[in-house]
């Protein structure tokens, strides 16, 4: 029989006749239909969790972590969110501490995190499709969704959306953050925070209103052309401009300066001493003057030394022109008013001393090659044209150019910037952490024609910058106010006059007083509780440092009588905390018996030497201050506060709670307040 | 016992049963109804109109299921979306049936439509349910439409206010009239609640009823026979009987025609199930991202059978395409079958549109001329192509039909002019409708479907 006859059979079996087909027919409607509900039982979720319920079976903690597996989709619903997760049906472990040592997804238990799992599901923090119960739907762009999984590097920025605070946990975050603000990314940049704050530029990029007083239009084309040529530390940003555009800069910047206010001043002009002992004068001025807590200089390995709060010195001499800078030494608010520099009284000798030392610290080479032709009118026009096109005026003051407005995008949504609106580069990934990186790394790659500058940031810098916009979140931005973490951003100025000598001596720089001001040096809020007044009076006249672990230190001013003392006054009668009456404290209660137990807590049971030092013979803690000299510096009351409660006087520090009883706290007290310089009697 | 008058005895009121008894005979009636066996073939309908009943049932069927877990708000209408993707045991296949069986429908009744034009099913005494025939195209049109804005996913919010912009397209009414199908200006909730109001009530509803003055009118009108002009069963088979002088004896090649139809037509119906669950299994309804009011898809297409129209939107000002075109096509298929001009013959009449073979070639030409030129005017390429088959094959129509009838050539030129603008008017659905869904692509220009 040939096949072709087999097959009519078989056929004919089946649609031979009407009701042999209506049979046919209805039962593969029966099958087909069966299909999809028997897909079902061998899902992607259902195969994880039969996998989990094996894997579980082996554990030593068996019975409860079976007691504690419930089979079927599980989800965290919070409707203000607009989150349903459904993430634990597959990541059913996530909250089995004891499974700690699964590395493999998809049963890792998640890491010990300050927030509840099921108040705020999965996808606020880590993005991707939580209601979705497969793995390609939940985890990567698809049709129907379009931000995939955040990748792990970058999921300190998920916090971001709501802590607008400075967490331990979130380094790369709050590098971000802190460059954000040093590249002076928001002054282009609007970049609304979670808080409604705007991000505030802390980089202080100089006026250029009287520029050709400073330094020389070679000077300028250079810097321009590429400003980590002169200055490695530079945040400054390479616009890449041609030679001839760099020129018409310079040209432009030299013929819009004016004559500053220092200009007109008469400069008084102490004589250098002589030969290498000026040299060796000016650098040990230099380091005593402790002009490093700001300024950095390239040592001779290459590495810079010093703070990045001020411009990097290394090839000072080679910029500026040395009677603006003995001005500039002597009142630099006479050339910028804006200024952070503190005007420091320096006398004639000292900024002789010091101006030879800075002008020393010149490279012959870096202008070596440069020879401009002469500036004319039309290249100037030209010059001034760029100037306003670059928006560098979005930086820089400069005569007769005014800011632009709204230059730049605003980046307060950049991390919900949906990928429609992105315009990728061919071959890149096409995802939004990609594109923001790629954008602050080279964004003229993005096409030739934008003006945003390429900045000299190295990879983790512009992973952690990459961090801290994915937090500018739709999210955050429209996250119920009682969820915001944030910070303070009061204005606070002093009034009166130590508010202005203040102001002069740009304390703020560097000391945040009532949320206003530098992270570099302690907060001042509560000085006027915290020590005592001759302590303060020292410091001022004397300023030596507290932790000898660190480089940056209190600069001199050589202030005199009159200012410390309208100084301290206001800063013991107005930074002042409440609550701190020395009724807190006994004095009674601060005897030498007290000491002596106290002595006993410190070295006993407490081990407090070893982060501080008490005895500089015996002690060798170096993480925190050192206390040899606390029973001149601090008041009992805020010693016992202190030792109470570190964190709620001194906020982020790293000084554990020691729980303390009042009795405990009140010994310690008494054996700290008998650590002096000049001990009369008592304990040692 | 005194009884109202005019209610005899043994019926009315006093015993519902009698009602019960009264209406099994009227059915028993109908059921007996006999037709011919070899009507209840395939090729005579490809049970075109019992497949487009079937869709309607699986819409139903699924519709309701669907309705069980849809919240018409956004948005968690989309939220139900995902849920029946990932969380309703087999929710993607209720979804995916809905939508293969819907598109499904389209496709069969315009085939059905077709289908009877083509075979004069038109003719007398069939004319009121052609006209209701008309009547659920334009409902099943409507129903799929508005189905199509409830997942609220990005391609139906733009389908949807596409389709509405055509809509407002009509002069003087236009933008009333798209308010009041919104709700609003805008496709927002109000436009959602609207929709899925007419597509689970109104629009149901009104095709049911449609459909079962269409069934009732189908067994009124005597099934499915050819008529000749005087309105007689033509049975082509009893031609040849009659050539070869044998008795026709046409009451015992009867059978019951609901019996044997029925159950034909479920095999058919099953058949389409099996069709539609195969699809369902291989390819997912489609669900974009949540709809986005801010971001219009590039090109923003309407659900496919509106591309057609879309196409022609490209082509001409929205009046023309919007209004003037689908007015004339319906207004055509309300009006052509029943105008002497256009409909003068009857299949077994050798009588033609026009006989002589000069005016017939004017005609044909100036057809052509008008056609061509308007299309070229607006660079309607796309839409040439049918028009230059249409003009060919009219041009071949002119030979006068030998005898006997034989050949494509006479049999086309046997065709009457309704036959012919049919013709048009599908092909350039089917052309406009394709180029419209495959070959376009961003600012709707042409793009290869396979470089996509």
């Amino acid at each position: 029989m040939s096949l072709g006859n087999q097959f009519g059979r078989v056929a004919r079996f089946f649609v031979g006749t009407a009701p042999r087909r209506f049979a046919s027919v209805s039962v593969l409607l029966a099958v087909v239909s069966s299909i999809a509900p028997t897909k079902d039982l061998f899902s992607e979720w259902r195969h994880y969790q039969r996998r989990y319920v094996r894997m579980i079976r082996n554990r030593p903690d068996a019975a409860r972590l079976e007691r504690r597996f419930e089979s079927g989709i599980h989800q965290i619903w919070i409707p203000e969110q607009h989150v349903v997760d459904r993430c634990s049906t597959c990541h059913v472990a996530l909250q089995e501490a004891s499974l700690a040592d699964l590395r493999k997804e998809p049963f890792r238990p998640h890491p010990p995190m300050p927030h509840s799992l099921t108040e705020f599901g999965c996808v606020v923090c880590h993005h991707g499709q939580g209601a979705a119960t497969t793995v390609q739907e939940a985890h990567y762009s698809t049709k129907a969704w379009e931000q995939p999984i955040l990748p792990s590097r970058y999921t300190e920025s998920s916090c971001g959306q709501c802590h607008m605070d400075v967490l331990e946990g979130t380094p790369r975050l709050n590098q971000g953050r802190r460059l954000l603000a040093r590249y002076g990314c928001a002054h282009c940049h609007a970049i609304t925070q979670p808080d409604g704050t705007l991000v505030a530029p802390v980089d202080e990029p100089p006026s250029l209103e009287h520029v050709a007083e400073k330094t020389t239009r070679e000077w300028i084309f250079a810097w321009v052309k590429n400003p980590q040529a002169y200055a490695a530390s530079s945040t400054m940003p390479n616009y890449r401009f041609s030679d001839q555009e760099a020129a018409d800069i310079a040209s432009f910047l030299v013929a819009q300066s004016t004559a500053s206010e220092n200009s007109r001043k008469e400069l008084k002009r102490a004589a250098p001493p002589p030969g290498d002992d000026a040299a060796q004068a000016g650098t040990s001025l230099y380091g005593t003057l402790f002009c490093s807590s700001c300024h950095a200089i390239q040592n001779a390995a290459g590495n810079l030394v010093g703070g990045d709060l001020a411009p990097e010195l290394t090839r000072v001499g080679s910029k500026v022109n040395p009677d603006w800078l003995r001005r500039w030494l002597q009142a630099p608010q006479g050339y910028d008013p804006k200024t952070r520099m503190p005007r420091y009284r320096y006398d004639e000798k000292q900024v002789a001393l010091l101006s030879t030392f800075l002008l020393s610290k010149k490279d012959d080479d870096f202008l070596a090659n440069v020879h401009l032709p002469d500036s004319d009118t039309a290249s100037i026009a030209r010059g001034k044209k760029l100037v306003a096109d670059y928006g560098c005026t979005a930086c820089h003051r400069v005569n007769g150019v005014n800011p632009p407005e709204s230059f730049a995008p605003d980046l307060s949504r950049i991390g919900s910037k949906p990928l429609f609106q992105v315009g990728f580069i061919r071959g890149m990934p096409e995802t939004l952490p990609d594109y923001i990186a790629g954008k602050i790394h080279d964004p003229r790659a993005f096409g030739p024609a934008l003006k945003m500058p390429t900045f000299s940031l190295t990879d983790v810098q512009v992973e952690s910058l990459t961090t801290a916009l994915l937090a500018q979140t739709d999210r955050a931005v429209t996250m119920p106010p009682e969820l915001v973490r944030t910070t303070s951003h009061a204005k606070y100025h002093p009034g009166g006059d130590a508010g202005r000598l203040m102001e002069d001596l740009r304390c703020q720089s560097c000391h945040s007083i009532n949320g206003n001001g530098g992270d570099m040096a302690p907060d001042l809020s509560f000085e006027g509780s915290a020590v005592q007044r001759k302590w303060l009076v020292d410091f001022m006249n004397n300023p030596n440092t507290l932790r000898p672990a660190l480089i940056r230190r209190m600069p001199k001013f050589n202030l005199s009588e009159a200012e410390i003392k309208s100084l301290s006054d206001y800063m013991l009668s107005a930074y002042q905390a409440s609550g701190f009456d020395s009724q807190a404290l006994e004095a009674s209660a601060l005897n030498a018996d007290a000491a002596a137990r106290g002595k006993q807590l410190f070295y006993t049971k407490y081990a407090c030497q070893s982060c501080h030092i008490a005895d500089y013979k015996k002690d060798k803690g170096y993480v925190g201050p050192a206390l040899t000299d606390v029973g001149d510096q601090l008041t009992p009351v805020w010693i016992y506060k202190l030792l109470k409660n570190p964190n709620a006087l001194n906020p982020g520090t790293v000084m554990p709670n020691p729980n303390l009883t009042d009795g405990e706290a009140r010994d310690l007290t008494a054996f700290l307040i008998t650590l002096k310089a000049h001990p009369k009697g008592g304990t040692t | 016992m005194a009884r109202p008058l005019g209610i005899p005895e043994g019926a009315g009121l006093h015993n519902p049963l009698h009602a019960i008894v009264r209406w099994r005979e009227d059915f028993q009636r109908m059921l007996s109804a006999r037709v011919l066996e070899s009507r209840l073939g395939f090729r005579v309908t490809w049970y075109l109109g019992a497949l487009t009943l079937g869709c309607f049932a699986i819409q139903v069927t699924t519709g309701l299921l669907l309705m069980l877990y849809y919240h018409p708000s956004i948005p968690q209408g989309y939220a139900d979306m995902k849920d029946l993707e990932f969380v309703v045991s087999s929710g993607y296949m209720l979804r995916s049936l809905h939508r293969w069986s819907a598109h499904a429908m389209v496709f069969l009744v315009f085939m059905h439509m077709a289908k009877v034009f083509y075979r004069r099913g038109y003719k007398t005494p069939r004319e009121l349910n052609w006209i209701i025939g008309v009547f659920l195209l334009l409902a099943t049109l409507l129903l799929s439409y508005t189905g199509y804005l409830l997942p609220w996913d990005q391609l139906s919010y733009w389908g949807t206010t596409v389709g509405a912009n055509i809509i407002s397209s009509i002069p003087v009414v236009g933008a009333n009239l798209r308010f009041y199908l919104l709700g609003g200006h805008t496709v927002n909730a109000n436009a959602l609640l609207r929709f899925y109001v007419l597509h689970t009530m109104m629009f149901p509803l009104l095709v049911i009823v449609l459909i079962a003055v269409h069934l009732w009118r189908l067994h009124e009108d005597g099934g499915m026979y050819d008529l000749d002009k005087n309105g007689n069963p033509i049975v082509p088979e009893h031609s040849a009987l009659a050539a070869a002088g044998a008795p026709i004896r046409l009451e015992e090649e009867k059978t019951l025609s609901y019996r044997e139809l029925l159950f034909r037509e479920v095999i058919g119906i099953e058949a389409l199930t099996v069709v539609l669950f195969v699809m369902g299994l291989l390819w997912k309804a489609p669900l974009e991202e949540l709809a986005n009011p801010l971001h219009t898809p590039n090109p923003a297409r309407a659900p496919w059978y509106f591309t057609g129209l879309q196409e022609l939107l490209h082509y001409f000002p929205p009046f023309v395409a919007g209004i003037i075109l689908p007015a004339l096509i319906v207004s055509g298929l309300f009006f052509i079958p029943f105008s002497p001009f256009f409909d003068n013959v009857t299949t077994y009449d050798a009588n033609q549109w026009f006989r002589r073979k000069p005016i017939r070639m004017l005609i044909a030409a100036a057809f052509i001329l008008v056609l061509g030129v308007l299309l070229v005017r607006v660079h309607a390429w796309d839409a040439l192509l049918p028009a230059f088959v249409v003009a060919i094959l009219l041009l071949l129509s002119t030979e006068p039909p030998s005898q006997p009838a034989r050949g494509l050539r006479s049999w086309l030129s046997s065709r009457p002019l309704s036959f012919w603008i049919m013709t048009l008017f599908l092909m350039e659905a089917v052309v406009l409708t394709a180029v419209g869904t495959l070959f376009r692509g961003p600012s709707w220009a042409w793009v290869w479907p396979w470089r996509g």
